[in-house]
């Protein structure tokens, strides 16, 4: 526990992703594989079952301490973080404990699930007397939930394939299993199997080429296939071995996030890699973005969570067929393959997929221009009317810029965040960009906002990630849109000087700064959002130009914003 | 009433002289030399006589200042005034005020746990005390000063040997010399800012042992940034300069650093949990064995000690900002 609670320490001031990397490494390697397997275990946000609760932790320091439930509120008011409060509420000077992690979970964690009430308590205190007030923190988080490592996950699975050797999707892809801490689980998990690695393994992520607005044209005269791109999550869905996975653009396996699309990649064949996008879905238009990223929020989907979060993969391209990569053949080529394999997988659903767990749905959402439902599925309307988790995009044929340029005009109309395109033959477009995918983005607006505040770089008091503008809302400035590092450094330092010279208040990370700089930021879209006071957030706001000499009263109105779209 | 709230300070109007003022005022007596209780530009200064030098190097040597011993008192229109240990700092005092018989004592900042550096606290009995409340929630409990030295002196070794210079964030009046003192058999040169070596000498004439020091000038800096400990103020962030955020670590001196959350809101460094200040326990403590009818609380939110107290019987209360006389003569009576 001493080394957990040094880890903890150390990783809280890192002032470093790489730093964060060393000392995961240095402490998962040092200490014994039984203790790296729960400490593995704990990161991974994994609980235990102690049927133990906030309730029992409470009754333990109302017994020890004699403080009533009023004096536990307010200290947690000021803590906010109730382990946190339990722990620090402890009469106990505890020193540091060298008890390990796996002799604590053994000795004091796994039984409370088999003990009365009464013991659980008994056991809980003898816990608290033993360990000094940081292990407390973490041995109730163990309890409650909510372990907070100061090092999110690829920075764990990096330090991990360190050790290893092995990949760091594979590291990824391996803990998603089903797996139970101990120390022989570790030594093989760290084991490299190359077979299965290398089933597991993602294709490589060609980025997409963004097209500026207005695009060079010319890139766009010959044949073009061009598909509406929706919000979502790009992923890769391969079969590989009787392995299934997705795979987010991150190299992050989504699989317990998107159970029903695992379901559907498991009846392709063997040795297929599938790329496209995972989009929300109703019976409504437009594709709810937020569904995916609700979806991608939780740990495990729930059948509930399918259910209020429904969601689609969005075939565009294959990658891999029969195990043979196609990504250097023409598209007009991976076309038809794709065709095939989906066809061969649409049959299988027929038998083994098609069980109805989700009912009212409007199929006819999928028979829109969007999604090519024909290839999909033949099913009897009778057996089921619940469309797959998966469809083959609908794709356009656009020979020329003109055809191109009708659909991307009727983007916002259909709620698509652009247009995906990319040649249909690479000869007629010799250069290296010649078999990628381009996203054309419909013409952005443009708004007058007022800088409100800036976010700092944690470990940081100059460097900063993040600004927040605002417009008029009657008569107050309301956040409107939130700048990230999507632009160049000097942006964001001249931006970052403004608000070094001009801090009203700072809480934490964020500064607030006088209300005083204008610019003009382009958007695409307009969202709905619950959190900002204007109940809008502009979707994709870049910095365009500083408007010097504009006062902030000429800063424009939430409404004017509205009136845009 | 003896002494009520103004926006002035503390004021005891039968003696006509304030504590800690916060404004210009004819006749202030200060508690402590720190910045936030003794301030510049008042006529007149009372103070513990070991405080006098600290005040003169803050306030300027030609301030007019009487100094008592502790234990000693004077009276100033016939209000007996006299200073007590309050082990905040070096020369940190309880000021203990009598009228005919009606005894108040106002406590400044104090600490109960013992420190080699200054005297230690002395409860007094009184009818009313007015007690800082800094830390009053028992989330703050102050884990035994000792530990927390000898984890000091390890992370002092470990960056040592690992090359990585070791930066101490520490109150340059108070923090600083209980750091120095803790290391005072070390072998080691530590490295100050200039802040901090000012008030050394007052701390050595009262027999507070220190290990050998050096200011912490650039090129000392530079120089023996590897085997030195850095001992800076909060304020000047020393760290930054050193670079490469890789070559250097840094703990914060402070009580606040024992909340993580808050920490890690903050952006604080992680820290040594050495305050200056009572905690939980110190507070309630030192509040029963004043056995005053009356307490009032100040400096800090007070909520939550006002109220554990009074649900014990005490008569605590918050102490307001601001109360004119007739208010508070009106409580009294109640």
């Amino acid at each position: 526990m001493q080394r957990l609670q040094q880890l903890i320490e150390n990783l809280d001031t890192a002032a470093s992703d790489a730093i964060k990397v060393q000392e995961l490494k240095s402490y998962l390697s040092s200490i014994p594989p039984e203790d790296a397997a729960w400490a593995l275990f704990f990161f991974e946000n994994r609980r235990l079952k102690t049927k133990t609760g906030l309730k029992l932790l409470k009754e333990v320091i109302e017994s020890q301490t004699c403080f009533p439930d009023w004096v536990i509120k307010a200290c947690n008011e000021r803590v906010k973080d109730t382990p946190e409060t339990l722990a620090l509420l402890f009469a106990s000077k505890g020193g540091r404990c060298e008890i390990s992690l796996s002799t604590l979970v053994i000795q004091f964690l796994q039984p409370l699930s088999g003990f009365t009430r009464l013991s659980k308590k008994e056991t809980i205190r003898c816990a608290w007397e033993m360990l000094s007030t940081t292990q407390r923190v973490l041995f109730n988080k163990m309890i409650l939930g909510g372990f907070q490592l100061g090092a999110q996950k690829p920075l764990i699975h990096e330090a991990l394939s360190k050790i290893s050797g092995i990949p760091r999707s594979v590291i990824s892809r391996r803990l998603i299993e089903d797996w139970q801490p101990s120390a022989t689980w570790f030594q093989s998990f760290i084991e490299p199997d190359p077979e299965i690695d290398t089933a597991m393994t993602p294709c490589h992520f060609e980025p997409v080429v963004v097209s500026e607005v207005p695009p060079d044209k010319s890139d766009f005269t010959l044949g073009m296939e061009a598909a509406f791109a929706f919000d979502g999550a790009r992923v890769q869905g391969i079969r590989r071995r009787e392995v299934s996975t997705i795979w987010s653009e991150e190299l992050i396996p989504l699989n317990l996030c998107f159970p029903e699309i695992i379901r559907s990649i498991s009846l392709l064949p063997s040795g297929t890699v599938l790329e496209g996008l995972i989009v929300g879905w109703d019976d409504d238009h437009p594709p709810p973005g937020e569904n995916v990223q609700k979806r991608l929020k939780v740990k495990t989907a729930t059948q509930e969570t399918i259910q209020s979060a429904p969601v689609q993969f969005i075939v565009l391209d294959i990658i891999e067929r029969h195990g043979i990569n196609l990504s250097h053949c023409p598209f007009a080529q991976r076309r038809v393959e794709m065709k095939q394999v989906m066809d061969e997988w649409s049959h299988q659903w027929s038998i083994h997929g098609n069980k109805s767990e989700i009912e009212d749905v409007n199929p006819d959402f999928f028979q829109q221009e969007m999604f090519d439902i024909s290839t999909v599925l033949k099913t009897e309307p009778e057996k089921s009317v619940l469309p797959p988790p998966m469809s083959l995009s609908r794709f356009f044929k656009c020979n020329n810029w003109a055809s191109l340029e009708g659909k991307l005009n009727i983007c916002r109309d259909k709620h698509a965040t652009g247009l995906l395109c990319i040649p249909v033959d690479t000869k007629d477009y010799p250069h290296s960009d010649a078999n990628k995918w381009r996203l054309l983005k419909p013409a952005s607006c443009r708004a007058r906002l007022a800088l409100l505040s800036a976010e700092r770089l944690p470990g940081n008091q100059t460097h900063f990630i993040r600004f927040t503008f605002g417009a008029w809302l009657n008569d107050s400035l309301v956040s409107v849109a939130v700048i990230g590092t999507q632009h160049s450094k000097k942006d964001f330092e001249s931006l970052g000087e403004f608000v070094l010279k001009n801090t009203l208040q700072k809480q934490g990370n964020n500064c607030q700064v006088k209300p005083e700089l204008i610019y003009e930021i382009s958007f695409e879209d307009i969202q709905e959002s619950s959190r900002s006071k204007s109940g809008i957030r502009l979707k994709n706001a870049r910095l365009c130009k500083q408007l010097t000499g504009t006062g902030i009263k000429q800063a424009s109105t939430v409404e004017e914003i509205k009136s845009l779209i | 009433m003896l002494i009520r709230p103004t926006p002035s300070g503390l004021y005891c109007e039968q003696g006509d002289f304030y504590i800690d003022p916060k404004r210009k005022v004819n006749r202030a007596v200060i508690t402590h030399a720190h910045s936030d209780h003794a301030r510049r530009g008042s006529e007149q200064y009372l103070c513990s006589r070991t405080c006098e030098p600290l005040l003169r190097l803050r306030l300027g040597k030609n301030i007019s200042l009487q100094a008592l011993e502790y234990g000693i008192s004077t009276s100033i229109c016939g209000v007996i005034i006299s200073f007590h240990p309050a082990g905040h700092i070096l020369g940190s005092a309880q000021i203990r005020v009598e009228y005919k018989g009606e005894v108040w004592v106002v406590s400044g900042d104090y600490k109960t746990y013992p420190d080699p550096t200054c005297a230690p606290f002395e409860p007094l009995r009184c009818h009313t005390f007015i007690s800082e409340c800094t830390f009053g929630y028992p989330i703050y409990r102050w884990p035994d000063p000792n530990h927390e030295w000898n984890h000091l002196k390890k992370w002092w070794e470990t960056n040592r040997e690992a090359g990585v210079s070791s930066v101490i964030n520490a109150y340059s009046l108070g923090k600083a010399q209980r750091v120095l003192n803790a290391l005072k058999d070390s072998e080691q040169t530590v490295l100050v800012h200039s802040a901090i070596l000012s008030f050394l000498p007052f701390y050595i004439s009262e027999g507070v042992l220190f290990p050998e020091v050096m200011e912490a000038t650039p090129e000392n800096v530079m120089r023996y940034r590897d085997e030195s400990l850095i001992i800076s103020p909060p304020s000047s962030r020393m760290e930054k300069s050193l670079g490469d955020p890789c070559s250097w670590q840094s703990l914060d001196v402070s009580g606040w650093t024992q909340i993580r959350s808050q920490k890690r809101k903050k952006n604080l460094p992680n820290g040594l949990i050495v305050s200056d200040h009572a905690d939980w326990e110190g507070l309630c403590q030192a509040i029963q064995a004043t056995e005053a009818e009356q307490t009032f609380l100040t400096h800090g939110d007070g909520s939550v000690l006002s109220r554990w107290l009074t649900e014990k019987g005490l008569s605590v209360s918050q102490l307001p900002e601001n109360m004119p006389t007739s208010s508070l003569y009106a409580s009294q009576i109640i």
